[in-house]
C-alpha cells in the first residue's frame, strides 16, 4: 500500500491559482494544488505541521489523493524551475524598495527545502 | 533581509474609529515598491492668545486627517484590486473556451475576464474603501488604516522597470497596532509586472510618433467628521463635488504633427486603445491582459515644444476619456483572479 502523501496548500481567500512564495518557507504553494511535503527534497513533515498550526501562516496541511500525488510532484518540481526563470527575468529588471528582499525569499524558495 | 508587509481587506462600508466592517473574502498582500501611511496629526496651537507669553504654548490633540500613498509594479492581480478600489467592482466572467476578450480572442478556461465599464460605481453616497494592515516587522512597529478611499490612481510604463502603479487617498482612521504576526504569501516573480514592451496604442488617425503614454484615474472623495461618532479622527468617507471618476493622461510625441495641433484645437473626439499584453501565460497559451478603451478621448490641454536648432520638434498633449452619453471608458483585465470580492 502506497504512503499517505500530504501537501501545504495556500490558504490565502481570493488568491489566484498560481504559484505563491511564504517568506521564510521554501517551496511555491497554490491554493487549489497542495505542495508535497515530508519526501527527499520536500519540506519536512514535522515543519509543515507547524506551519499549519501557525494561524498567521496562510498555508494549510492537507492530504493528497492517492491518484494526485505525481501530478502534484511534477507541479511542485515545474514551478520550481519557472520560478528560478522568473527570478532571473526579475532580476534583469532590477528591484526596488522591498522588492530584494522579495527576490531572495523566492530564491530560497526555488531551491526548496 | 528587512521584513514588512501589507495586507489590505475591501470594507463593506467606510471603516472608522468605532465600527467594524465586514471585510472581503478576498485578502491581498500586495508586492509593494512602497506603501506610506499618514497620520495627519493636526494638534492645536494656542500661540495666538494673549496670555502675555513670548514662547510657544503647548499644542493639544485635536483633529486627524490619515491619508495612505502606494506604489507597485503593475501585475495582474494587483492591478484588479487598485482597479476595484477606484472604479468599484468589476463584472467578472469565467474563461470557458467560449467568451472573447476586445480583440476577439477567446478566453480559456484557468483565466478570468474583469470589466470594469463606466459610469464607474459603485452607488451611492460613499466609494468603496479597504482596510490597510502596514507592518513594519523589523521596528516591531504595526499600523491598520480604516477607511482608506482611492483618490488617484496612475499607471506608467516607463522605457524601463516595469509598469507601475500609484496611488493615494484619505483614510478615516490609523491605529498602531499590536503585531498581527501574519506570514505574507505573494506571487511568485515569474509573474511578470506589465512591461512598456508589452503596451501598444491605437490612437488619432495620423497621430504623431508617441514617446509615452501615462492615465490617471481620479475619484473624487473626502474624509468628513459627520458627529456621528466622537472622534478626532473623520468618521465617513463620500464621494465628494468635485465631479464623476475621471480618466485621463498625458500623450508626449515625439514628432509634433499637424494632427495632434488640430484634434487639440478643435476638441476632437476619437476612439483610443491602450492594450498591454503581458509575457506570461495564464493558461492554453493565453497571457494576461489589460485593455482601456476610450469611446471618445478628447485633448483638453497641450504644448508644442519650442523652436528652436533642433532636428525633432515634438509636443506634449493631456488627455481625457469623455463621452456625450454614457460608456466613456471601458477596462478590461484578463488574469488568473477568479473574484475580488
Amino acid at each position: 500500500m502506497a504512503t499517505k502523501r500530504q501537501g501545504l496548500r495556500l490558504n490565502l481567500p481570493g488568491a489566484p491559482n498560481t504559484p505563491h512564495t511564504v517568506p521564510g518557507t521554501p517551496g511555491y504553494y497554490y491554493p487549489d494544488a497542495p505542495t508535497p511535503v515530508g519526501d527527499t527534497g520536500e519540506l519536512s513533515l514535522e515543519a509543515a505541521r507547524d506551519l499549519h498550526k501557525d494561524k498567521g501562516c496562510p498555508l494549510e496541511l492537507v492530504d493528497i489523493r492517492a491518484a494526485e500525488v505525481e501530478a502534484a510532484e511534477e507541479l511542485a518540481a515545474a514551478t520550481a524551475q519557472q520560478g528560478r526563470k522568473g527570478l532571473i527575468v526579475a532580476q534583469r529588471q532590477g528591484f526596488s524598495g522591498a522588492e530584494g528582499s522579495r527576490a531572495k525569499d523566492e530564491h530560497d524558495s526555488s531551491k526548496g527545502a | 533581509m528587512p521584513s514588512g508587509y501589507v495586507r489590505e481587506s475591501y470594507e463593506s462600508i467606510p471603516g472608522n474609529e468605532t465600527n467594524s466592517p465586514t471585510l472581503s473574502t478576498k485578502k491581498l498582500f500586495p508586492p509593494i515598491q512602497s506603501v506610506q501611511p499618514k497620520l495627519g496629526a493636526k494638534p492645536l496651537s494656542r500661540d495666538d492668545e494673549l496670555r502675555n507669553q513670548d514662547e510657544p504654548l503647548p499644542v493639544i490633540t485635536d483633529a486627524y486627517e490619515p491619508s495612505w500613498e502606494y506604489k507597485s509594479r503593475a501585475y495582474p492581480d494587483v492591478t484588479g484590486w487598485r482597479l476595484k478600489h477606484i472604479c468599484g467592482a468589476p463584472t467578472t466572467t469565467v474563461g470557458n473556451g467560449i467568451i472573447t476578450d476586445p480583440d476577439g480572442v477567446v478566453i480559456p478556461t484557468g483565466a478570468f475576464r474583469h470589466v470594469f465599464k463606466a459610469p464607474f460605481g459603485p452607488s451611492g453616497a460613499s466609494p468603496l474603501t479597504t482596510q490597510m494592515e502596514a507592518a513594519y516587522v523589523d521596528q516591531g512597529t504595526f499600523f491598520r488604516l480604516k477607511g482608506c478611499a482611492c483618490a488617484e490612481l496612475g499607471i506608467e510604463t516607463p522605457e524601463e522597470g516595469g509598469a507601475s502603479l500609484s496611488a493615494s487617498g484619505p483614510a478615516n482612521h490609523m491605529a498602531r497596532i499590536a503585531d498581527p504576526a501574519l506570514s505574507p504569501a505573494f506571487e511568485t516573480l515569474s509573474i511578470r509586472p506589465f512591461v512598456r514592451g508589452n503596451l501598444t496604442l491605437a490612437w488619432l488617425s495620423g497621430s504623431g510618433t508617441s514617446q509615452d503614454f501615462s492615465l490617471s484615474i481620479a475619484n473624487p472623495v473626502e474624509a468628513v467628521r459627520s458627529l456621528g461618532i466622537a472622534s478626532k479622527f473623520p468618521d465617513i468617507m463620500e464621494k465628494s463635488n468635485e465631479g464623476p471618476i475621471v480618466v485621463s493622461g498625458s500623450i508626449p510625441k515625439r514628432q509634433l504633427d499637424p494632427d495632434d495641433y488640430d484634434a487639440l484645437l478643435n476638441a476632437t473626439g476619437f476612439a483610443a486603445t491602450a492594450k498591454w499584453v503581458s509575457d506570461s501565460i495564464i493558461a492554453t497559451a493565453y497571457p494576461y491582459k489589460l485593455y482601456v478603451a476610450m469611446a471618445n478621448c478628447q485633448y483638453v490641454d497641450g504644448d508644442v515644444d519650442a523652436l528652436q536648432n533642433q532636428r525633432r520638434h515634438g509636443a506634449s498633449f493631456s488627455w481625457k476619456s469623455t463621452t456625450p452619453s454614457t460608456g466613456s471608458t471601458t477596462i478590461t483585465l484578463v488574469n488568473a483572479t477568479a473574484d475580488y470580492s
